[in-house]
């Protein structure tokens, strides 16, 4: 009995480690693959900036660049005001003609590469499913 | 078969539809045309693979029955198969249309027609309003084509269940 038991907590230990160092490698390898990405991607790049007070610093692009992102976003936000509100919108949608003709477009562009692809997409797909293609 | 089905559909749908996009506005000229066949081949290639897995998930006895009442293989397809996976088209073909409307208002970008090309001039001349603008459009467009697929969708369910 005693036996049994010690050969179960022998193979037990063994598996554990063996799970033990399958979880190191698997972890080594995705950090090395993380720091690759992050080299590829210019995420530890370092570049200048200009401070308030007019002095260059360097510092990494991300914390450089998020400011920025803001920025752009906010240049898009027209100018409404609640007074205005009608002629403000009038001048945001100036162009409301053409894009409603191209929206209309747009939507009939997508319905017509919808109804190709169904129609391609539906023939093809009954060869192409491993239970039902003809001649195997 | 099952090899040269499955290749084409891969090769339809790796391809991004602006490189599709791309070549055939080199072929047929700036024009909603070359948008179209862009987006339709690109959606033929994502439907297939998602159909065919759908076919593969089906029960197989209505096949057997179709056989031995004498049915050949489009018997067996048109009777057997379609009516199982009719619902799974649907919503699959739903799905894919709402991604279209925004792919082919992207597509306008590289001159294929729809709202892309007034995002270009929109960026070339430095218009963010028009931007913002834009946005909500697709936005809009976007919502009401999911409120409408999804009520379709739900009747559609709702006469299955009737049924």
């Amino acid at each position: 009995m005693t036996a049994a038991i010690l050969a179960f907590e022998r193979d037990f230990a063994e598996q554990r480690r063996r799970e033990r160092l399958t979880f190191a490698i698997v972890t080594l390898v995705l950090v090395v693959l993380f720091l690759m990405t992050a080299e590829a991607s210019n995420f530890f790049k370092i570049t200048q900036v200009t401070l308030a007070d007019g002095s260059r610093a360097e510092r990494w692009v991300l914390g450089a660049g998020l400011p920025r992102l803001g920025e752009y976003l906010a240049k898009t936000i027209p100018d409404l005001n609640w007074a205005t509100l009608g002629s403000d919108i009038a001048v945001w949608f100036a162009r409301w003609r053409i894009w409603a003709e191209l929206l209309l477009e747009t939507v009939l562009i997508a319905f017509m590469a919808t109804v190709l692809g169904v129609v391609g997409g539906f023939i093809l797909s009954f060869p192409a499913a491993r239970n039902l293609a003809p001649n195997r | 078969m099952l090899w040269l089905s499955r290749r084409y559909l891969e090769i339809a749908r790796t391809v991004p539809e602006l490189v599709f996009a791309l070549i055939f506005v080199f072929c047929f000229g700036v024009g909603p045309l070359a948008g179209v066949l862009a987006i339709g081949l690109h959606t033929a290639g994502a439907l297939g693979k998602l159909y065919s897995e759908a076919n593969e998930n089906i029960d197989m006895r209505p096949l057997d029955g179709v056989k031995a009442a004498g049915g050949s293989w489009f018997d067996q397809i048109r009777y057997a198969v379609v009516p199982q996976v009719l619902p799974n088209i649907l919503s699959y073909t739903l799905l894919r249309f709402e991604i279209n409307v925004r792919a082919s208002s992207i597509i306008g970008y590289v001159g294929a027609g729809g709202l892309g090309q007034e995002f270009r001039t929109a960026m070339s001349y430095q218009e963010y309003t028009d931007l913002s603008a834009l946005f909500v459009i697709i936005l809009v467009t976007v919502t009401v084509i999911d409120r409408a697929s999804e009520r379709l969708r739900h009747r559609v369910i709702g006469l299955e269940a009737r049924a």
